[in-house]
């Protein structure tokens, strides 16, 4: 992306000749990486990014850059389906606000990238477009639910995208393609234009091939908006794009997110990536994350819960799929979501229903309410000690597109490590540390006390610094 | 123990959720649930007394001042409907139907 600006810069290829060549590959893609390719808006971009270029070159780093964006984040005049028959030729009236930030900044929006129905899932596969493949491997997945984005950026098809990430679905994919991936702190980037899924979670942030590329991308995207009631008012300065120091940084190592199901070839490249920390002057220390064991079960009882509040929305009246034929009002209802839904995003929707039904509340939702608060405070308190946090992203490599079809919760229980972040609210990302055996990345997990994302990128950039793992390409 | 859920218990959530499940899919989604929520119990064993729900999480609910704004214009609004006349959304009967 800054070999890219600076070409740009120095008359090597121009805005215009790049997308014409990445829309050739996307073309010839075997990833299914894409759900739309959006031709003439990105050529129309593109010469909007030529203006921005020849009159302000210092400025709007970005101009003519082609990213990919997943297909839950409303784009204008252009097609966004969340991979569900249920928003099939959904064409959204308006810009998300992160959409219109990366117009203003010149980016060119090159395509909608694949995803798991409504993001519902670790592995891109749920959704109504086939699985998105590995770059890596194409026998595997590329991980879920921004499968698409990983894939896109992994394979070059573009040169960063955003992602959406409830659970870990950027920082898994992250790992698994061999990329950076940032959830931003809950709050930071406004949601107006995603459509939602579990709305106490989700946040929208960058895939990138490095640390100091993903920092662009937060940049162009983050800040108060107030369109969406939990964007936080706030000062967002520039994040700065130079390396930390690490001397005199505590690097907190949590021994919960080295337990039951961590691969030893992740363990011990995280483990290597974590001293390597501590040799560039980071003191390493062991900090505890009590409940973080109860992590998964608090996320499924909350997420489905919202997701079912927050899916209740389609049911044919105003936009998206009607049923054929119905007989009246509620039979529209029914049909409807019936053919509309998949399974897993069925499966959730009643699973979050059950956790809110009149007897269950009490038992199901309100406990995993206050355990989540136990976790966000053994956050806090593991902050207290230290100024970041590391771990695994993932406690698997990517894999096989078909792994766990039949098992729904072994599925969930892969998400032990991305969860705690994202139900405490503070930034996280993942970064490639190393290979399995079999040549597939492997990601570090970096997280932060909440609106520390420079610390946590200027961690990562250091790391980028004195390693080759970002370098290398499928 | 695994939680056993009935059918009859499938078929209600199902119905809250306006959901239409195949025998096959009541059969799936009672086992998929029950193994699901036997998991969720591992909670039970935490102690949770006085906890306050959520409370780093909490922000004020942001007002703004009362002034009118413009939304969006109806032809935009309308422009995904799946079935418009005169300007306004057609649904089937609301009125007169059998469900409750």
């Amino acid at each position: 992306m800054l070999e890219t600006a600076r070409a740009f810069r120095r008359g090597a290829t121009t805005p215009t000749r790049l997308v014409g060549e990445l829309l050739e590959r996307i073309e010839q893609d075997s990833l299914n990486a894409f759900i739309g390719v959006d031709h003439e808006g990105a050529l129309s971009q593109a010469a909007y990014a030529e203006g921005l270029l020849s009159a302000r070159p210092d400025e709007c780093i970005l101009a003519g850059i082609p990213l990919a964006v997943k297909d839950n984040i409303c784009t204008r005049g252009l097609e966004t389906t969340c991979a569900s028959n249920m928003l099939a030729g959904f064409v959204p009236p308006y810009d998300a606000h992160v959409i219109t930030r990366l117009k203003q900044a010149g980016a060119v929006i090159i395509g909608k990238t694949n995803l798991d129905e409504f993001a519902m899932g670790s592995a891109t596969t749920s959704g109504n477009r086939g699985p998105a493949r590995n770059p890596w491997n194409p026998a595997k997945s590329a991980g879920g639910s921004s499968g698409g984005s990983a894939a896109a950026v992994a394979a070059g098809l573009c040169l960063g995208a955003l992602g959406t990430d409830t659970g870990g679905s950027i920082r898994q994919p992250a790992a698994f393609c061999g990329l950076t991936g940032l959830k931003p702190t809950y709050g930071t980037v406004s949601r107006y234009g995603l459509v939602a899924f579990a709305s106490s979670l989700d946040q929208i942030g960058p895939l990138a091939r490095s640390a100091r590329e993903a920092a662009l991308l937060f940049d162009a995207i983050k800040g108060h908006d107030p369109r969406d009631a939990t964007s936080v008012a706030r000062d967002y300065p520039p994040t700065p794009l130079d390396a930390l120091d690490l001397r005199g940084v505590r690097i907190g190592v949590p021994p919960e997110m080295f337990g039951e199901g961590l691969c030893p070839e992740v363990e011990r490249a995280v483990r290597e990536g974590v001293a390597l920390l501590g040799e560039l002057g980071a003191e390493i220390v062991e900090v505890r994350l009590p409940h973080v064991h109860a992590a998964v079960a608090v996320y499924y009882i909350l997420a489905t819960a919202e997701a079912s509040s927050n899916l209740a929305r389609y049911d044919g009246v105003r936009y998206g799929l009607r049923a054929a034929n119905p007989q009246d009002v509620c039979d529209m209802y029914l049909k409807t979501r019936s053919q509309g839904f998949k399974e897993e995003v069925k499966r959730r929707i009643m699973l979050g229903t059950y956790v809110l039904a009149h007897g269950y509340y009490e038992r199901y939702y309100r406990k995993a309410s206050q355990v989540r608060a136990l976790i966000a405070e053994d956050f806090r308190q593991a902050f207290a000690a230290c100024d970041l946090l590391a771990g695994p992203t993932a406690p698997l490599t990517a894999f096989e597109l078909d792994a766990m079809a039949d098992d729904p919760l072994a599925m969930y229980r892969l998400d032990i490590d991305t969860i705690p972040a994202s139900l405490s609210g503070v930034p996280a990302l993942s970064l490639p540390c190393g290979f399995s055996e079999d040549g597939l990345p492997i990601g570090l997990q970096l997280m932060a006390p909440a609106f520390c994302e420079a610390r946590l990128l200027g961690a990562a950039i250091t790391f980028q610094e004195h390693t080759r793992f970002h370098e290398v390409w499928p | 123990m695994a939680e056993d859920i009935t059918i009859t218990e499938i078929e209600h959530v199902a119905w809250l959720a306006r959901l239409q499940l195949s025998p096959d899919e009541v059969q799936r989604f009672r086992r998929e649930l029950g193994t699901i929520l036997t998991y969720m119990h591992l909670l039970d064993a935490i102690d949770t007394t006085g906890v306050e729900i959520l409370p780093g999480l909490r922000q004020p609910v942001p007002f703004r001042d009362d002034i009118v704004q413009t939304s969006q214009k109806r032809a935009l609004a309308l422009m995904n409907a799946p079935q418009v006349r005169h300007g306004a959304i057609v649904v089937p009967a609301v009125i007169g139907t059998d469900h409750a």
